[in-house]
């Protein structure tokens, strides 16, 4: 049965301190200086990650992360279905909370897709691959 | 904030239809005025979301959510604090239990995630989701619930 897209969700809201499926990326703790008063973080070891199921009609979408950036904080890669649909860097000389990053990208089929983010390089002078996200939102723009 | 890029994300799922158009992922904000008895909203500086929604002991005060969910398998998960006057959740799906969570623990701990996976759906549509402080483990002293959040996740 055919769907029409422009009754899909045009805005996903993603809570990042559920369970979801990852490796060395599951830590919640809570952050009296961090939005939602949380942080979700990964153990610090390189390619740290976490996966979720989300399901986006065709078009062109942000996604933005709310995130923790600081001195051990590396780069985070974002995936759709295991393809980098790009990076962004999270350190910083010192802890500043609450940072937002935005992605834009396309997509050509509406469906169940997987997101992944993961934590596989780093600024080179980071000390860490540490992983801190509060928020994660997508939002269809086209 | 970075600099946006596109990037074109290539076609590698099904298409279009009415199960794989719905959502993969529900969140119910227990904020929500969806409790059924006494409830509290408590602010809380040591609890994720900054709050918690806590029932004042009362035994069968419940929450109830309308949703929409696309047969399946799905992993329904609560974010809850726990502690030694805390009850036994029971989770209902149009009114049949899926499963229980046992809240009680020695000391207080917050921020704690259970599960109850394996959740059968058989059609998609409308479903009530119900929560109910209907028994708790012998060592609890009360049927206190206190929740943060409840996310229901599809995983087949």
């Amino acid at each position: 049965m055919a769907v029409n897209t422009e009754t899909m969700p045009r805005r996903i809201e993603i809570n990042v301190f559920m369970s979801y499926n990852n490796i060395g990326w599951n830590s919640i703790a809570t952050d009296t200086f961090a939005h939602r008063r949380g942080l979700r973080s990964s153990t610090g070891a390189q390619n740290a990650e976490f996966s979720l199921p989300v399901v986006l009609s065709a078009g062109t979408w942000d996604i933005e992360i709310i995130h923790s950036a600081g001195p051990t904080v590396g780069i985070y890669s974002v995936l759709i279905d295991n393809i980098e649909i790009g990076t962004f860097d999270g350190y910083r000389t010192a802890t500043m909370n609450n940072q937002s990053s935005t992605l834009s990208f396309n997509r050509l089929t509406t469906g169940k897709k997987v997101l992944t983010i993961r934590m596989a390089t780093r600024n080179v002078a980071s000390s860490n691959f540490l992983g801190r996200i509060n928020h994660i939102v997508l939002r269809r723009l086209l | 904030m970075s600099e946006p890029i596109i990037t074109t994300v290539p076609a590698t799922s099904g298409g279009p239809n009415a199960d794989n158009a719905l959502p993969w992922i529900v969140d119910l904000d227990v904020f929500e005025s969806s409790w059924f008895g006494v409830f509290n909203l408590t602010v809380d500086a040591t609890s994720i979301h900054g709050a918690r929604l806590v029932s004042d002991g009362t035994r069968n005060v419940s929450l109830s959510f309308l949703t929409v969910l696309a047969k399946g398998t799905w992993t329904i998960e609560l974010l809850h604090d726990k502690g030694p006057n805390r009850g036994i959740f029971t989770v209902l799906i149009d009114d049949l239990p899926v499963g229980t969570i046992d809240a009680f623990h020695g000391s207080s701990q917050i921020n704690q995630r259970s599960s109850i996976t394996n959740v059968s759906i058989g059609l998609t549509g409308r479903k009530t989701l119900q929560i109910v402080m209907a028994t708790r483990n012998p060592a609890s002293s009360n049927y206190v619930g206190a929740f943060q959040h409840i996310q229901l996740r599809r995983t087949a």
